[in-house]
């Protein structure tokens, strides 16, 4: 372990770096060497775990590899040509932003509900805080497979209670096609969606001061004015970061449209991420083409969404 | 600054309106019990009736799904837990988060620590690291990240799917606790390094105390995403059946259903791994909220 400064003989204190008498000294000399004993094991887990594959992925995607693993040599960008001239390539993407962006914003908009609820006091607080991590506590895998078998066209409840109570003529297969298969999905990815982002909202309105709320109450704003003007703006934060995580979430999703569709029929209810996953088994070059694409999607979909919330601030 | 005082005026002018506005207040309040009450139906209810369907044995569970047990039967928790291995599961998902929690926090705390408070060269590019890393998903990476373990001799052992999990919790642990040391205040640190604490020192018996809000929601976070993790174990630890973590002998027992018919089991498999969770939860609440206003928020 180097030293984080010029050692000095005989101070108190146990620890490894030695310390300079002169706050000044020691400033410096951590500044040029102090960090890293700290942080090199982290970048290096991350560099080798995750940066590393990312590597590996972006040159994939300029090879030509075989079904079996082997390398053919380069591919140049005929990986990306034959990607972009897939015919599906294009209603997958425009599916994928639709989720993305439905999923997210109803996300958001129950979750503000709820944190806005959940922030009051009411009998049976408790519990209903209960109730809200419940969708946390079992896993996402879990409960999209729960509500597959709910869905299922012979065996699945929902079909048995909408036939009972007269809303449907006869079992529909709500999973085999595209048109009932995404407002399903679309449900169960908010329901997984919602604990997290209640949370963080609920922690946003609890830093929200208690004066401020009685100062417009004096003021005599009404409960909407007073929302709009004080607890929205000043939950901004909490919300960003919501909205944050739930893109980059919700648009990497793979579990649940996996468990529930397998993105099917055909790519039907696939998003990019699962189209990815099944371009795997015919042309690994390919799918690593499709791996590069959606990663910068993400990238730009946070960097958007970054900077136009940046110039709603300035405004 | 400009909303509060724009609040202001135009709240003025609605002055005549507040009483209207209080009177929809009683209202608002029975639609959002009403909203409340089917929330928590909709996101308990199904986890209850796995929960109390575990004590039916699996003959009445096919012959009416929604009814209530007749009698305890424990035989479906043996079952899951003597002949499905989930005990077994259970304690292999125990271990590995023993190491793979200690090990995201202690690190991810660490470099969270050294990148709020000490500017060095490199400081942005290695903020930017996590943040890139936070986007990026495992299944994105999923036949590099096989190789690497593979070249490691890493791959079906607990510490290469520790080592997986950790660096793939540590981007988001990193980027949350370095928001929360920034808002923790810098004077006691100072004083510390003053008077000749060790960086050692000051990090594990001032700066680590002053953290433990931030430190147990993100925890508690990572905890959630690495019990319930599926798809590493399925790519690194998929080789012998003893060694499977939870998630992954809960899938394989949800498949053996399909042909054994033994549901009770499954739904007690399902339970016993929620209890942990639920646990943790009880242990934390207060914590899971405060951590989290103090940390990501500022």
């Amino acid at each position: 372990m180097s030293l984080k400064a010029p050692p000095s003989p005989a101070e108190t204190g146990g620890g490894r770096g030695g310390r300079a008498p002169r706050p000044v000294s020691r400033r410096s000399g951590l500044a040029r060497l102090g960090p890293l004993p700290w942080i090199a094991p982290v970048i290096l887990l991350i560099l080798f775990v995750v940066v590393w594959p990312v590597v590996e992925l972006v040159r994939t995607s300029f090879l030509n590899i075989s079904i079996s693993g082997k390398n053919r040599g380069s591919a140049g960008t005929d990986k990306y040509k034959k990607l972009f001239e897939e015919t599906d390539l294009g209603a997958v993407l425009i599916w994928t932003v639709i989720w993305t962006v439905v999923v997210v914003a109803l996300t958001m908009l129950i979750s503000l509900a709820l944190a806005q609820l959940f922030n009051q006091k009411f009998p049976g607080r408790t519990i209903t805080r209960w109730a809200l991590i419940a969708p946390w506590a079992a896993s996402v895998l879990m409960t999209a497979i729960g509500f597959k078998w709910m869905l299922n066209q012979t065996a699945g409840v929902l079909n048995t209670l909408m036939m009972d109570l007269g809303f449907i003529d006869g079992p529909q297969d709500w999973l085999g096609k595209s048109s009932t298969a995404w407002p399903w999905m679309m449900a169960v990815a908010i329901f997984v969606s919602l604990p997290f982002t209640t949370y963080t909202l609920l922690a946003g309105l609890q830093t929200i001061p208690g004066e401020v709320y009685e100062a417009s109450r004096i003021d005599g704003a009404g409960t909407w004015q007073t929302y709009r003007h004080i607890t929205l703006p000043m939950l901004r934060p909490a919300f960003l970061i919501g909205v944050v995580i739930n893109l980059i979430n919700v648009f990497n999703s793979f579990p649940i449209i996996w468990a529930m569709t397998q993105g099917g029929p055909g790519y039907d209810t696939s998003t990019s991420m699962v189209f990815m996953y099944k371009l795997k088994e015919t042309d690994i070059g390919e799918s690593a083409a499709m791996s590069v694409v959606n990663f910068a999607l993400v990238v730009v979909l946070v960097l958007i969404f970054l900077k136009v919330s940046r110039w709603n601030e300035e405004d | 600054m400009s909303t509060s005082t724009s609040t202001r005026t135009e709240s003025r002018q609605s002055k005549t309106d507040q009483v209207k506005v209080q009177e929809s207040g009683g209202a608002l309040n029975v639609f959002s019990h009403a909203f409340l009450i089917l929330w928590t139906l909709m996101a308990a209810g199904p986890l209850i009736w796995v929960a109390v369907t575990a004590f039916r044995t699996s003959s009445d569970i096919l012959n009416d799904p929604m009814g209530l047990p007749s009698s305890l039967h424990w035989a479906n928790f043996a079952n899951a837990w003597n002949q499905a291995h989930i005990g077994q599961y259970a304690l292999n998902s125990l271990i590995i988060l023993a190491g793979s929690l200690t090990g995201t926090m202690l690190l991810g705390s660490m470099a969270a620590y050294v990148i709020a408070r000490f500017t060095f060269p490199g400081n942005k590019f290695v903020f930017l690291l996590f943040a890139g890393g936070m986007m990026f998903p495992v299944i994105l990476a999923l036949v590099p990240l096989f190789a690497v373990m593979e070249n490691f001799q890493l791959l079906d052992t607990r510490p290469g799917l520790i080592i997986a999990y950790i660096a793939y919790s540590l981007p988001f642990t990193t980027f949350f606790l370095t928001s929360f040391f920034r808002t923790l205040p810098t004077g006691v640190q100072e004083a510390a390094m003053v008077d000749g604490a060790s960086h050692t020192r000051t990090f594990f018996q001032i700066m680590l105390p002053m953290a433990k809000p931030g430190l147990v929601s993100i925890g508690i976070f990572n905890f959630l995403g690495q019990w319930n993790q599926y798809l590493l174990p399925l790519l690194l630890n998929n080789e012998n059946e003893s060694s499977y973590v939870l998630p992954q002998g809960l899938a394989t027992l949800a498949i053996a259903q399909g042909y054994r018919g033994d549901w009770g089991a499954l739904f007690a498999g399902l339970t016993i791994a929620m209890v942990p969770v639920l646990v943790v939860y009880a242990v934390f609440q207060r914590q899971v909220q405060a951590g989290l206003t103090a940390g990501a928020l500022k």
